[in-house]
């Protein structure tokens, strides 16, 4: 009987020793991934509610101030408006046109291995490189505007980065260039997922093109669509290095995001409080929209 | 109509090409009078079943059902009453609000012809629909489907490598090889005057048997010579093959089904054989003996038994480099022969195929 008994114990301890492998095997990751993302983020949020500079050994508090200030008028709203524009702008175009080239590169034409690495590369290359590159094309003496003029369409040049009407729309071509590669292959990831019989079992049945897209396609793309979107807009919300690389949030703060902002405020003008209580903003209003949107496409996905 | 025949001959293409969902190369496609060759399948007025079933996962039963009339701008209120009319025929009433995976096998391929019934088309396309069933689920299936074909009297084309299936649910048959048409005709009728060694080689369970033989003649008639006796050919087995007279001297290869060999001295011509092995199926038992003889290897004789299982045709080889041949005979189950037992087998003579070895086609006319 306690020979049993002990046995018995032996075994617990053994099977909660097993269970515990995999935690410990983890643990270290756990650690690293904490101690060098998550604690410096949280620490500097904390340093929201001071008017620390950076450099001084001492901060001292001030309360919600620097919130009250990036909500007031002379505050950050305007960066705050052009953040969620080029997020928008990307967030639809780059999934429309990803979707798009998805679509038409699939299969049949002859080149689309070549055509799909040639979309894919704009993601590929340095964001800030190919934006000096973008911010060459658009000056006034640049291609771009050379170009206008060998076709006689001199009245349309502009100095693109420079002028507040379309220096943001210049932003949100380059991002919307250079993610839409990216939204390309995952749809053509959710379209090699869709069984091959379904397009014989639609063009059987007799349905047209669109209904085919709309009742078929799209309905069974629905992760991909959560994936792409998702990421589309976590990357719209946070544009920096083309923002810098194009016009470097000129002319006149048109084209400021909450992103720029931040990297101003805490590195080039000593405002770490400032700055720190900015990049709270930011990761909010980044997670609180992620989610939606996340909760909204996957209730689309569970009817699948 | 059934198009049977083993994998890779082509009845999945041919039946694609039907469908509209594969390019001809030439030739004509006609729906009644209508020459389809250049319309899209969806407007050739012809419902598929698919092999996997090719159900659409996130929509409903009802949807599935319904999509085809959605497809057609069909009216609510008849798309409702089609699908549920259709849904009842098939057992499916209670699963309308369902999805796709939530149901079984043999509910999914009746939702597959549920999508396909409710057009109303003109005829049924199925390609192995009972393929992804399991044994006992695929016989109840198959009289459904023949039943329900019958009540709804549309002509159905049925693809399968299932010879049963074939014999089992065609009006007419059509046995293909390597894309080629080998016969086409009401199942018996393929079965008792198969128009080619392969086509005779691959109907019937178990197959036929074959053996080489050199035709003989002398002043009494024409026999068939093999390695220590021979056979002597019937005045009707001769009178009915004209042709025969060409093959003198010549090897050919014989053929008799299991079933029309008797056991035991019946009073014909008969061969003497060794018992080598015996079945006991319950109804009847298999007998196989075995003669010397030389076996019957051609790229079809090997494809059909290939197509029965691959150890059937090493088994094949090996029989021809031993120079002995077995034949199987179906008999009565009480049958008291032992292996190792000397018989006299005694072929049926009417029933006695003869093919030419070169071409493989049958010696008729």
């Amino acid at each position: 009987m306690s020979v049993q008994r002990s046995s018995s114990r032996l075994n617990r301890s053994r099977r909660i020793q097993v269970r515990h492998v995999p935690w410990l095997i983890a643990i270290p990751g756990i650690v690293l991934m904490l101690g060098l993302r998550f604690l410096p983020a949280v620490f500097s949020a904390g340093y929201a509610f001071t008017d620390w500079n950076g450099l001084s050994p001492r901060a001292s508090s001030v309360g919600l101030d620097n919130f009250a200030q990036i909500f007031s008028p002379s505050g950050a709203l305007g960066s705050l408006g052009n953040t969620l524009v080029l997020a928008a702008i990307l967030l639809v175009v780059s999934n429309a046109a990803g979707l798009g080239l998805a679509l038409l590169l699939r299969k049949g034409l002859k080149a689309r291995n070549l055509l799909r690495a040639m979309f894919f590369i704009p993601f590929a290359l340095s964001h800030l490189a190919t934006g000096y590159i973008w911010q060459f094309i658009f000056s006034y003496k640049g291609p771009l505007n050379q170009i206008l003029d060998s076709l006689g369409l001199s009245s349309w040049k502009h100095t693109w980065t420079g002028d507040p009407k379309w220096a943001l729309y210049t932003i949100a071509l380059v991002i919307c260039w250079q993610y839409t590669g990216l939204t390309m292959i995952i749809y053509l990831a959710g379209l090699e997922g869709i069984p091959e019989e379904l397009d014989d079992a639609v063009a059987v049945d007799g349905a047209s093109k669109w209904m085919k897209f709309r009742r078929v396609t799209l309905p069974l793309l629905a992760p991909a669509v959560t994936v792409a979107c998702t990421l589309t807009l976590i990357w719209g919300l946070g544009a920096f290095d083309q923002v810098i690389a194009l016009t470097g949030g000129g002319p006149a703060g048109a084209t400021e995001t909450l992103a720029t902002l931040v990297w101003k405020n805490t590195f080039l003008y000593g405002k770490y409080g400032y700055g720190s209580a900015l990049a709270l903003v930011l990761a909010l209003i980044v997670t609180c929209l992620a989610v939606l949107q996340m909760t909204l496409l996957r209730s689309r996905e569970e009817q699948l | 109509m059934v198009f049977v025949g083993p994998s890779g001959c082509g009845k999945t293409t041919a039946l694609r090409m039907v469908a509209g969902l594969e390019d001809i190369t030439e030739g004509t496609i006609r729906v009644g009078d209508k020459i389809v060759n250049g319309i899209d399948p969806g407007e050739r007025d012809m419902a598929m079943v698919f092999q996997n079933y090719a159900l659409y996962p996130h929509m409903s039963i009802f949807e599935n059902i319904a999509f085809p009339l959605r497809a057609r701008h069909t009216s609510k209120s008849e798309v409702r009453s089609r699908v549920e009319r259709t849904a009842a025929l098939l057992g499916l009433t209670e699963y309308l609000k369902r999805k796709p995976r939530t149901l079984s096998g043999g509910q999914r391929q009746r939702v597959a012809m549920g999508r396909a019934i409710v057009r109303e088309p003109q005829a049924f396309l199925m390609d192995e629909p009972l393929s992804n069933l399991d044994a006992k689920l695929r016989v109840q299936m198959r009289s459904e489907i023949s039943n329900l074909q019958r009540d709804l009297g549309v002509t159905t084309i049925y693809v399968t490598h299932d010879q049963v299936e074939a014999m089992t649910m065609g009006t007419r048959i059509a046995i293909m090889r390597k894309g080629v048409l080998q016969q086409q005709g009401p199942p018996q009728q393929v079965y008792a005057e198969p128009a080619n060694i392969f086509v005779a080689a691959f109907i019937g369970s178990p197959g036929m048997n074959f053996l080489q033989a050199t035709l003989g003649r002398d002043e009494s008639g024409f026999e068939l010579r093999l390695p220590g006796q021979t056979l002597r050919l019937s005045d009707a087995v001769v009178s009915a093959r004209p042709a025969l007279a060409a093959y003198v001297d010549r090897e050919l290869a014989m053929g008799i089904r299991p079933e029309s060999l008797a056991l035991g001295p019946t009073g014909g011509p008969s061969l003497r054989a060794t018992v080598s092995r015996i079945e006991v199926l319950g109804a009847e038992s298999l007998i196989y003996v075995t003669l010397a003889g030389q076996a019957v290897v051609s790229d079809e004789m090997i494809e059909a038994a290939v197509d029965v299982d691959a150890t059937a045709a090493s088994t094949l080889k090996q029989e021809a480099e031993q120079c002995q041949v077995t034949l199987i005979v179906r008999s009565e189950p009480d049958t008291d022969v032992r292996v190792g037992d000397q018989v006299n087998i005694t072929p049926i003579q009417h029933r006695l195929h003869l093919f030419d070895l070169e071409s493989g086609a049958a010696v008729t006319s």
